[in-house]
């Protein structure tokens, strides 16, 4: 009857398929195609007329914010030299904040609600600091997994602990996000399927609970859709830092 | 006892709760990939149950090394915040 997944469900709009892989243009494809297409907007727009002299706009002023939030951020868990990775930072913040917030519109549909798409995300930060770490210090990096100084005979235990360590790291970030997304807007659901069996049944008036809750839970969800899209480009930066300076 | 001492205090416990549920999930993350290497192991090696069952270990060894260093810099007075080396602690207790 009510069934708080069901939101999550893909529903292909229009069929392609690839070598017999299924790449069928979904409502997730479709939600991603419009927050990068927002984005693009979005600065284009708030950059279009920059005018020394003049007031800026509202819409350059909201885009400044971000852009030195990001910066900010880059710079203090980073360093300066993290701020060459900045515009990669940048456009996954974007990516992942537009993401949380177009999910917000009612009827829509939140694609970072899919561990595959974290997944994928997560697993492309931990490659490239990876490859920028190889670049950077190249085979002294592999001392990320057995520090100096470290007495040899332990070497065995050590270096695939310290590698899975490693390797957590593309499942905790991914998995983090993917999980306060799922939670959050099946929560609302839950609430809102209160409102409508309380509602339908003899003790009408107690469904005005639930719709309280939901009210505050809505409020709650934008913080969450913020917060997590900030999250996850601060550890993004965090790993970078790693790569960049050896312990 | 004024109010800001209270609003305080509640920020910093809300800390602690973001805190604690990062490292319930730094720990599941390292068995999740000891779990996958470990079967990934056993594929291709045919070894059925005993890559799993090593993996899970060392994923669950990696899981606590990941809570341990989490638990080390994570956990930071309220007072000494040093905001001249750039590493993640200043900003990794905010979630």
């Amino acid at each position: 009857m009510i069934d708080p997944l069901h939101q999550f469900m893909i529903k292909p709009f229009y069929k392609l398929s690839l070598l017999g892989w299924d790449i069928s243009f979904t409502n997730s494809a479709l939600l991603m195609v419009l927050a990068s297409g927002l984005i693009i907007l979005f600065m284009h727009a708030a950059t279009r007329q920059v005018t020394s002299g003049h007031l800026p706009s509202r819409l350059q002023m909201a885009c400044e914010v971000l852009y030195e939030f990001v910066s900010d951020m880059v710079d203090s868990n980073a360093g300066k030299a993290g701020l060459t990775y900045f515009p990669y930072i940048f456009s996954l913040f974007l990516f992942v904040l537009f993401g949380n917030l177009l999910g917000m519109v009612p009827y829509s549909f939140t694609f970072t609600s899919h561990i595959i798409v974290t997944l994928t995300l997560a697993f492309l930060v931990v490659v490239s600091v990876t490859i920028i770490g190889f670049v950077k210090h190249g085979f002294k990096f592999l001392r990320l997994f057995f520090p100096e100084g470290t007495p040899v005979f332990i070497a065995p235990l050590l270096v695939p602990v310290e590698v899975m360590s490693y390797l957590s790291r593309v499942v905790s970030l991914s998995v983090r996000l993917f999980a306060n997304m799922v939670a959050g807007h099946a929560m609302l659901k839950i609430f809102a399927g209160f409102i409508v069996i309380l509602a339908s049944s003899n003790f009408m008036p107690i469904a005005v609970l639930p719709f309280v809750v939901n009210i505050a839970i809505t409020g709650f969800e934008f913080l969450i859709a913020v917060l997590q899209a900030y999250v996850f480009t601060v550890l993004t930066c965090i790993y970078l830092n790693d790569a960049l300076n050896l312990h | 006892m004024s109010k800001s001492d209270n609003k305080k205090k509640s920020l910093i416990s809300q800390k602690s709760v973001g805190l604690g549920w990062r490292l319930g999930l730094e720990f599941v993350s390292g068995v999740i990939v000891g779990l996958g290497l470990g079967y990934g192991f056993d594929r291709l090696f045919n070894t059925n149950p005993w890559g799993i069952l090593v993996f899970i270990l060392l994923g669950a060894a990696a899981g606590f090394l990941n809570v341990y260093r989490l638990a080390k810099d994570g956990f930071v007075k309220p007072h000494d915040d040093n905001d001249n080396e750039p590493t993640g602690h200043k900003t990794s207790r905010k979630e």
